[in-house]
């Protein structure tokens, strides 16, 4: 792959882990140890992809994203000791593309890295291709005429189930439905306490689906009400 | 009263205006009416020109002609009135005549001296008549010719005093030799007196009276024509105007056309000369009765004239002084007067404006009205004017002006107090000794216990007022002490009740704000007035409040720095957390390492996820229990939550071998609460359970909706004993203290503080190894889908 990954955090051990386990993964990081630096690298190399801390020295992470977006549109994935919603919305409204708290699950990271670099190379092909109908949400897409959902670009495996559920998702992204409705809609037949049945299935969505199935992004329970897709924003 | 009050200006034009339109009421009727009494009467110079003397001269006139012919002239000097004394008889001689004259004006045209002829014949069988009730057998024809040539010659002589008033009384008789010649019977004048009985032949007798002493002479039939001439400063007076005699001409004497004087009365010739300046003619009648007075009649004609002249400039003087106060409070108008007397007024009490009013402004306004305005319009409507007026006396006249302005005053206030005060009025007293519309029962008490001595106060008070006014207005002295001291006990308790009143409300003040108090609602310090009888109470309250305050705010600040630490720690520990949990990945991926390397990575890996676990619960607790922790309150279905959270914990369920019985009813529960906080309660709890509970037995989780609310209670068997002296939702208490298994310990303690963060309530059982865990939540009403 051409270009590196940018990795910026004042704490050296951190940014020496993240660039061994990105090696691992077959991408070259270029390490940088504060906005400042983080800036002066982005100028001299070809950078597809920047992982940046929110809170560092001189430069912080924030002013640091604002600088980057004056100039480029490549992906931003923060990391950050703070985890409350506040914090996360701030960042994500700011220009950063994810989200990822500290202590990070180094899988999870990963995963996160990998999804952000294949929309960031792949999105073109796929506009390129696009003849039937789509629904984006976010980094999925389903194409309402081949029935299939695609994460990153790449297309998830369901089941006929899960697909219907799906669908039917996808097509009302941010409407909660209960347990009753999603049944009666997938299933075609009355329930009589569908909340397991729906609930599995939704658990196997998201494990397909999901980057941290534990925290998902996606497909929400609101608790005391139903289930959901979040809407997300499309970025390209 | 404020500060309004207090400024100069308006207490300046209050009493510029008071004291301006007193002054002017007080003053104009009077001004108004002498003005216009000096105006038509002798312009106010000429006292014969008042009506007054017109009156009396033909009176005088009226009389001396009946003398001369015989008769007593109908006014009754044959009884035992003397006219030189000036007695309040003659108001009845002046009304009997107007009275005569008004059955006169009936008859229309009328004979003068037929009157008098009828007058005499009345009083003589008058007199017959009473005789012979008193069966007297008296020579009474004899008797009465006697005496009554006596009283003619005291009342002549009493005339004669008068030097004011100079007369001569003539009678034509027949002669044998020359016709009619007349003979002179009774005069006073100097020239003519003592000299018997002279006849008269047409002489003029003003020649012999003094010019500058006497200007006015009246001659009746001097030409037997019957007709009255009057000569006045040298100039003949136009006596009878167009002949026609009316009610209201100037002269009430014979000679107009239908005005004549009968057959006998042709016989009477009258003199009179009138003094220019009337004197005061005192005879010290030693022999008799002391001193007489005469001439009285004329000189207190012109000392009243002048007496009202002098009047009238007075009032003229106070007249004009009242209009420049008023004009000085016009100038100085602010409007704020009316407003600040009616500020005081609105704190009178309203039964006492209403007693004052109703009591004080009727009798002022009678009293006033009828002695001001009858007086004063009398004066100034004064054609044939009445002794009221003769007797005008300043002061008397002053007191029922004030009496009068005092009710227009009064009248004045109340409109005042109906025009800024309607609707604001004070609270009538007799709301200060009721109980109504106070709220606590001490207050209650206070007013009704109060009302009662006060109720007796009145009763005493009303005693000595019903004994007074049942003997007649009069009291004893010691009856008069004892009602002075009742009214003093009224006005004590009128007073007493008020401060009652104040004391019983400041009480009310200072109970809601000790409520206030116990409910933590901290509002501002209770200020009562410096008089208060409850001033020190408040203060002690209010200081209470602020240390609970303080003590509050201390607390408040604490629980937020121990959150900030708490924040700031566990972002410490994060970091390098980071790089272990990281660095133990690296390891992980690194191949060929001997076995039991991968078994001390395996373990690192495992207390890092741990160690990561408590720091996010810790957290997360020392949020909820600060308060600062957001909330997204929705309306949910709780058994629905119940339901999702068994089915998302489905599989870790199954792993644990726990089986977990659930009585979740299916129709919806609704309550007010945060999910996601919700879900992590329950998730917790149910983690909780499938790790301490005795391997192979069940849990049971139920939704019952009980009159407390929604309930939902789990229940477990504990695999270990459990110390029932433990407090499960203190922080990092387990049921075992040794703290080897994967908990962070803090399950149940941020169960807790979620619970209540979300306004439910938290609770935790344990009977031997029966654990009960206990989540209730008000439930809302259940509405249809």
């Amino acid at each position: 792959m051409d270009g590196c990954v940018l990795v910026v955090d004042d704490d050296r051990e951190i940014v020496q882990a993240i660039a061994l386990l990105l090696e691992k993964e077959g991408y070259r990081a270029r390490k940088a140890y504060d906005g400042a630096e983080a800036l002066e690298a982005l100028e001299d190399e070809t950078v597809r992809l920047v992982i940046l801390d929110v809170m560092m020295p001189k430069l912080d992470g924030l002013s640091t994203i604002m600088k980057i977006r004056e100039k480029r549109n490549l992906p931003i994935l923060v990391l950050s000791a703070k985890t409350e919603d506040s914090d996360k919305i701030l960042g994500l409204s700011i220009g950063a593309d994810d989200y990822v708290a500290k202590p990070f699950n180094p899988q999870e990271l990963m995963a996160r890295v990998k999804s952000q670099l294949r929309r960031y190379t792949l999105l073109g092909d796929i506009h390129a291709s696009r003849q039937e109908e789509e629904i984006w949400n976010g980094r999925l897409c389903y194409r309402t005429g081949e029935r299939v959902l695609y994460a990153d670009g790449d297309p998830v495996r369901l089941t006929a189930t899960e697909t219907k559920i799906v669908e039917l998702f996808m097509r009302n992204r941010g409407r909660v439905f209960p347990a009753e409705e999603i049944y009666r809609r997938v299933w075609e037949e009355p329930s009589f306490s569908p909340e397991n049945t729906v609930m599995v299935h939704i658990r196997h969505i998201r494990e397909k689906v999901e980057l941290n199935p534990k925290e998902p992004e996606y497909i929400k329970v609101v608790w005391g009400i139903g289930y959901k897709m979040e809407k997300r924003e499309n970025r390209t | 009263m404020g500060t309004k009050w207090k400024n100069g200006k308006t207490v300046r034009e209050i009493a510029a205006f008071f004291f301006g339109m007193t002054l002017f009421l007080c003053n104009v009727c009077p001004f108004l009416g002498l003005g216009v009494f000096l105006g038509v009467n002798a312009k106010g110079e000429d006292y014969q020109e008042t009506e007054r003397f017109r009156s009396y001269i033909s009176s005088q006139l009226e009389e001396m002609a009946s003398i001369a012919v015989g008769g007593d002239g109908g006014n009754g000097w044959a009884g035992s009135r003397s006219d030189a004394v000036v007695t309040g008889e003659a108001d009845a001689v002046v009304t009997e005549e107007a009275d005569a004259e008004a059955s006169r004006e009936e008859e229309g045209i009328f004979s003068w001296l037929g009157r008098a002829g009828e007058a005499l014949g009345g009083e003589a069988e008058e007199t017959g008549t009473a005789m012979q009730a008193e069966e007297t057998v008296t020579d009474d024809e004899e008797e009465s010719a006697r005496s009554r040539e006596e009283r003619l010659k005291r009342h002549m002589d009493s005339l004669s005093g008068d030097r004011n008033l100079r007369y001569a009384i003539i009678r034509m008789e027949e002669s044998r030799n020359s016709g009619k010649r007349g003979i002179l019977l009774y005069t006073n004048i100097d020239a003519l007196e003592g000299k018997g009985r002279l006849s008269w032949q047409g002489e003029d007798f003003s020649k012999l009276l003094s010019d500058d002493r006497y200007n006015f002479f009246l001659w009746l039939n001097r030409n037997g024509d019957g007709k009255v001439e009057i000569e006045k400063d040298g100039k003949k007076e136009d006596v009878y105007g167009d002949g026609v005699y009316r009610p209201g001409s100037r002269w009430r004497v014979p000679g107009y056309k239908n005005f004549t004087i009968g057959d006998e009365g042709r016989d009477a010739v009258v003199f009179l000369a009138a003094a220019k300046k009337p004197s005061l003619y005192v005879v010290g009648n030693y022999l008799e009765s002391g001193v007489s007075y005469t001439g009285g009649t004329l000189y207190e004609m012109q000392r009243d004239l002048e007496l009202k002249k002098e009047a009238f400039r007075r009032h003229g003087v106070w007249l004009a002084a009242s209009v420049l106060l008023l004009a000085y409070a016009f100038c100085l108008r602010k409007g704020q007067a009316n407003r600040a007397v009616a500020r005081v007024l609105g704190n009178v009490w309203l039964e006492a404006k209403a007693a004052a009013f109703l009591a004080l402004f009727p009798w002022m306004f009678c009293r006033g009205a009828a002695g001001y305005l009858t007086q004063v319009f009398g004066l100034a409507g004064q054609a044939a004017f009445s002794r009221g007026a003769l007797d005008w006396e300043p002061y008397r006249g002053a007191s029922d002006a004030l009496l009068f302005a005092g009710s227009l005053w009064l009248a004045w206030l109340a409109a005042l107090d109906f025009r800024y005060n309607r609707g604001k009025q004070k609270k009538p007293f007799l709301d200060s000794i009721r109980a109504k519309g106070l709220l606590y029962p001490v207050q209650k008490r206070l007013v009704r216990r109060y009302a009662r001595l006060a109720a007796l106060g009145f009763v005493l008070a009303a005693a000595p007022l019903l004994w007074v006014l049942g003997h007649g207005m009069r009291l004893s002295r010691p009856g008069m002490a004892y009602a002075l001291l009742a009214c003093l006990y009224v006005a004590a308790a009128v007073f007493g009740a008020k401060q009652n009143r104040r004391l019983a409300e400041d009480f009310a003040l200072l109970s809601d704000r000790i409520r206030g108090i116990r409910d933590g609602v901290f509002s501002k310090p209770l200020e009562l007035p410096e008089d208060a009888d409850l001033r020190q109470l408040a203060e002690d309250l209010n200081e209470i409040q602020g240390g609970m305050e303080t003590a509050l705010q201390e607390q408040v600040r604490s629980e937020r720095m121990k959150v900030a630490l708490v924040t700031n720690v566990s972002h410490d520990i994060k970091t390098p957390l980071t790089s272990v949990i990281s660095y133990v990945e690296l390891l992980k991926q690194e191949t060929g390492l001997p076995g039991h390397v991968e078994e001390y990575i395996r373990i690192l890996g495992e207390k890092s996820e741990r160690l990561n676990t408590i720091v996010q619960d810790v957290f997360e607790i020392s949020k909820a229990s600060s308060g600062e922790l957001p909330l997204k309150m929705e309306k949910l279905d709780f058994g629905k939550l119940l339901r999702q959270t068994l089915a998302d914990m489905g599989g870790q369920i199954e792993e644990s071998g726990l089986e977990i019985k659930s009585a979740v009813p299916e129709r919806p529960v609704y309550i007010q609460a945060d999910g996601q906080k919700l879900y992590r309660v329950f998730q917790n709890l149910i983690q909780n359970a499938l790790q301490y509970s005795l391997p192979g037995s069940r849990a049971y989780l139920t939704l019952r909706e009980e009159e407390a609310g929604a309930v939902a209670t789990l229940k477990n068997t504990s695999s270990m004993e459990l110390d029932a002296s433990a407090d499960f939702t203190e922080r990092f208490v387990r049921g075992d203290a040794s703290r080897t298994d994967g908990g962070s310990g803090l399950g149940l303690s941020i169960a807790k503080s979620f619970t209540e963060a979300c306004g439910g309530s938290f609770d935790i059982r344990t009977d031997a190894d029966l654990f009960t865990v206990t989540v209730a939540f008000q439930s809302l009403e259940t509405e249809a889908e």
